[in-house]
C-alpha cells in the first residue's frame, strides 16, 4: 500500500477541523500548490512553510530531511483547500503561487491577498519561463545569487532541449492505471516530449481526457510513455499495447516519478529532468542509463538530493523490454 | 397493436446499434472485411477493429442488461418504483474499493476486483445490519440498513478522493467514477460476465415468484413461498450483478432505474416478463449510451454522465407515463 500513515492521519485530523500547527518559521512562504513549493524548495528550503500536498514517503526518503514538512493544504490547486486562518496563523510574509497566470488565478491572488493582508505573487509556470521565475522568486526570497544560478542552469537545459531538437517517433502518453487517460497535443502534460521534437499522436481532444482502445489502435504510435509503474508493468506483454498495426513491436518507455516525476507531476522544475533527458534524442540514441549522471546533478543542484549510485541508477528512464 | 410494433421495435434495435456499432470505429475498416473478419477470415486489420470493438459491445450488453435487471428485481420486491440497483450501497461500496485501489497504486486488475468486493461488502452489512434489526418491516430494515451502507461507503469513498495524489490519481478515480466501457479487455470481459450472467440467471429462475415476494411476507407463506429465503436469494442475484457492472464499468446510473420503468410500459408488471424486457432495454441502453460516448472525437465523454443527462428526462417521461397508465 502507497498510503502514507501520517498523510492520511493528517487528512483526518484536517476533515475533523483542527489542522495540526507546524513549526513556526520566520519568513515563511506558504506555497498555493505544489508547483510553487517545489521552486521554494529549490531557491530557499528554509523559507517553505509546508507543502500543498505532502510527497509520498518514498518521495520523502529521497529529499533532504528539511523537506519533511507538514501538509498545509493548496491555494490555488494541487491539493486539498487550505483553510484562510490557518494560513493567517503561520504568519506568512509571502503567498506563492507558479502555473497558470489566467484571469481566475489573478482574481484569487488579489481575493486572498485582500483579505490576509500578505503580499501574493503569481509566477508564470510556463517552461519556456523556468530561468525567469527563478531570477524572480530568488530576488523575492532575498536569494538572488542561488536564484541567478538555478536560472543559468535551467537556461542551458532548456536551450539544449528546445534547439537540439530531433525528428521523434510518434508517442502517445498513457496516464492512468488502464493507460487510457491521455494528454492531447500541446497539453502541459505532454509539453516536454513534444518540445523535443517527438510527436504527440492523441490530437482532437483538450488538455487531459479519457480514449477508446480503438482510437489508440488508430493513432498507431511508436512509442508509449508513461509514469505509472502499474500500467507498465500490465502493458509490458499485453499485445494490444506492445502490437503495431504494421506488424511491428511498440515501444514502451517508463519514466521516474520520485521524488517528482519528469515530465508533469507537478508541472514544476523537475520536468527540466525530462528536458534533460529528452532533449538531442538523447533517450532514443543511447542506453537511458547516460542520462543518470546529469539527473543526478540536477536533483543534488536543484532539490539538494543526494542519491547514491544505486538510487541513480535506478531512478532514470527505462524501456521496457 | 401500438405496443406490439413498439415492442417489435425494441426487440430489433439491439441489434441495429449492435450493427452501428461494429461497422464504425476509428479504425477504417471496410464492411466486407468485417464481415469477412468475423467469418474467420478478414485482414489484420479487420481483425484488429473486431477484437476491440466486440469486447466493448459486449461489455455495454452486460453491464446494461445486469444493471437494469438488477433494478426490476429490487423494485418489485420493495414494491417501489423508485428503486435503484444501488439500493444496498453496492455502487458507493464498489466506488470505494475501486478507489482505495487507485490511491494505493495498485493495477487495473485489482481495482476491477476490489470494486467488485467493495459492492459486495457493502450489500453485506446491510443485510448482516438489516437481520440484526429485527422486528417490523424486513423491507424497510433493508431500505433504511442500505441507506446507512450507502452513506458509510460514500463518506470512505470521499474519504479516497481527499487523501488521492491530485495529479495522477485524482483524475484516474474521477474518471472511474464517471463510468466507461472502454476498460474491458476481451479476457477480462470473461471474468466480469459470469458473475453478472450468474445474478441475472438466478433472478430468472425466481420469475414468478419475485410476484409473490412483493405481497408481502405475510401472504407469500400463505402461498407456500418462504419469503425470507426468496428475498435474499433475488438480493444475493442483484447484487452480484450489479457489483460485476459497476467493477469493469465504473459508476453509470440511472440505467437500473430507467429501463425497468420502460419495460413496464410495454410488458406490464407481472416478473416473467418485466425482468427480461428490462434487461433487453438496459442493454439497448446502455449500447446507445457507449455509442454517444464516442460521438464527440477522441476524447470519450464519460457514460455515466451521458447515462445521467439522457436518462433523467427520460425517466421524467417514462414515469409521468407509467403513473397515467397505472401500472
Amino acid at each position: 500500500m502507497r498510503i502514507d500513515r501520517r498523510q492520511l492521519l493528517g487528512g483526518l485530523v484536517a476533515l475533523a477541523g483542527c489542522t495540526p500547527a507546524p513549526p513556526a518559521r520566520q519568513d515563511g512562504v506558504f506555497a498555493a500548490g505544489q508547483p510553487a513549493a517545489l521552486l521554494i524548495l529549490a531557491l530557499a528550503p528554509e523559507r517553505l512553510l509546508g507543502w500543498p500536498r505532502r510527497p509520498s514517503r518514498q518521495a520523502l526518503q529521497l529529499l533532504p530531511p528539511g523537506a519533511d514538512l507538514p501538509e498545509l493544504g493548496a491555494l490555488a490547486s494541487g491539493g486539498a483547500p487550505a483553510d484562510l486562518e490557518g494560513v493567517a496563523a503561520l504568519r506568512p510574509t509571502l503567498l506563492l503561487d507558479y502555473g497558470d497566470t489566467d484571469a481566475a488565478y489573478a482574481a484569487l491572488a488579489a481575493r486572498v491577498q485582500a483579505r490576509l493582508g500578505v503580499p501574493y505573487r503569481l509566477i508564470d509556470g510556463a517552461l519556456a519561463n523556468t530561468p525567469q521565475a527563478l531570477r524572480e522568486v530568488g530576488a523575492a526570497l532575498g536569494v538572488a545569487a542561488r536564484g541567478d544560478a538555478l536560472a543559468a542552469a535551467a537556461a542551458r537545459i532548456l536551450a539544449r532541449w528546445s534547439t537540439h531538437r530531433v525528428d521523434g517517433p510518434g508517442f502517445y502518453y498513457a496516464r492512468g492505471a488502464d493507460g487510457l487517460e491521455t494528454g492531447f497535443r500541446g497539453a502541459l502534460a505532454g509539453e516536454v516530449m513534444e518540445g523535443a521534437g517527438w510527436t504527440n499522436v492523441a490530437t482532437g481532444g483538450h488538455d487531459i481526457g479519457r480514449v477508446a482502445r480503438e482510437q489508440i489502435a488508430a493513432w498507431d504510435p511508436e512509442v508509449i510513455v508513461t509514469l505509472d509503474r502499474a500500467f507498465a508493468d500490465a502493458a509490458a506483454n499485453a499485445s494490444f499495447w506492445r502490437q503495431r498495426r504494421g506488424g511491428g513491436r511498440r515501444r514502451l518507455l517508463l519514466l521516474p516519478d520520485l521524488p517528482f516525476g519528469w515530465i508533469d507531476r507537478p508541472p514544476s522544475l523537475n520536468r527540466l529532468l525530462g528536458c534533460l533527458a529528452f532533449a538531442g534524442g538523447a533517450l532514443l540514441a543511447r542506453d537511458p542509463g547516460a542520462v543518470a549522471a546529469p539527473a543526478r546533478a540536477f536533483q543534488r543542484l536543484f532539490f539538494g538530493i543526494a542519491l547514491n549510485e544505486t538510487q541513480s541508477a535506478t531512478l532514470v528512464p527505462r524501456w521496457i523490454a | 397493436m401500438k405496443r406490439a410494433l413498439l415492442a417489435l421495435a425494441l426487440i430489433a434495435a439491439p441489434f441495429a446499434v449492435i450493427l452501428v456499432a461494429l461497422g464504425h470505429g476509428p479504425l477504417a475498416v471496410p464492411a466486407g472485411d468485417l464481415l469477412r473478419a468475423l467469418a474467420g477470415g478478414g485482414t489484420a486489420e479487420a481483425e484488429l477493429a473486431l477484437s476491440l470493438r466486440l469486447p466493448r459491445i459486449v461489455t455495454a450488453l452486460l453491464v446494461g442488461g445486469g444493471v437494469a435487471g438488477a433494478g426490476a428485481a429490487f423494485q418489485i420486491i420493495f414494491r417501489n418504483p423508485l428503486v435503484a440497483p444501488d439500493l444496498l450501497g453496492v455502487s458507493a461500496g464498489a466506488g470505494f474499493g475501486a478507489a482505495a485501489a487507485i490511491v494505493a497504486g495498485l493495477g487495473m486488475l485489482v481495482v476491477q476486483g476490489a470494486a467488485f468486493a467493495g459492492g459486495l461488502a457493502a450489500a453485506g452489512l446491510a443485510l448482516l445490519c438489516a437481520r440484526l434489526a429485527r422486528g417490523g418491516d424486513p423491507r424497510l430494515s433493508l431500505v433504511l440498513c442500505g441507506i446507512v451502507t450507502g452513506a458509510l461507503a460514500s463518506a470512505l469513498l470521499a474519504l479516497m478522493l481527499f487523501i488521492a495524489e491530485p495529479y495522477a490519481q485524482l483524475p484516474a478515480l474521477t474518471y472511474w467514477l464517471l463510468g466507461s466501457f472502454s476498460r474491458a479487455t476481451a479476457g477480462e470481459l470473461w471474468i466480469a460476465a459470469a458473475p453478472i450472467a450468474s445474478g441475472l440467471a438466478l433472478l430468472l429462475a425466481l420469475g414468478f415468484r419475485l410476484d409473490l415476494l412483493a405481497l408481502g411476507d405475510e401472504q407469500a407463506r400463505s402461498l407456500g413461498l418462504n419469503a425470507p429465503a426468496f428475498r435474499r436469494a433475488a438480493i444475493a442475484g442483484a447484487t452480484l450483478s450489479t457489483s460485476a457492472a459497476v467493477a469493469i464499468s465504473g459508476v453509470i446510473g440511472w440505467i437500473g432505474l430507467l429501463a425497468p420503468h420502460g419495460a413496464r410500459l410495454i410488458v406490464g408488471s407481472r416478473a416473467n416478463l418485466l425482468l427480461p424486457a428490462s434487461i433487453w432495454l438496459g442493454a439497448l441502453f446502455a449500447l446507445i449510451v457507449d455509442r454517444l460516448s464516442l460521438a464527440f472525437g477522441p476524447a470519450e465523454v464519460p457514460a455515466g454522465l451521458l447515462a445521467a443527462g439522457v436518462g433523467a428526462p427520460l425517466f421524467l417521461v417514462l414515469f409521468v407515463s407509467t403513473s397515467r397508465s397505472g401500472r
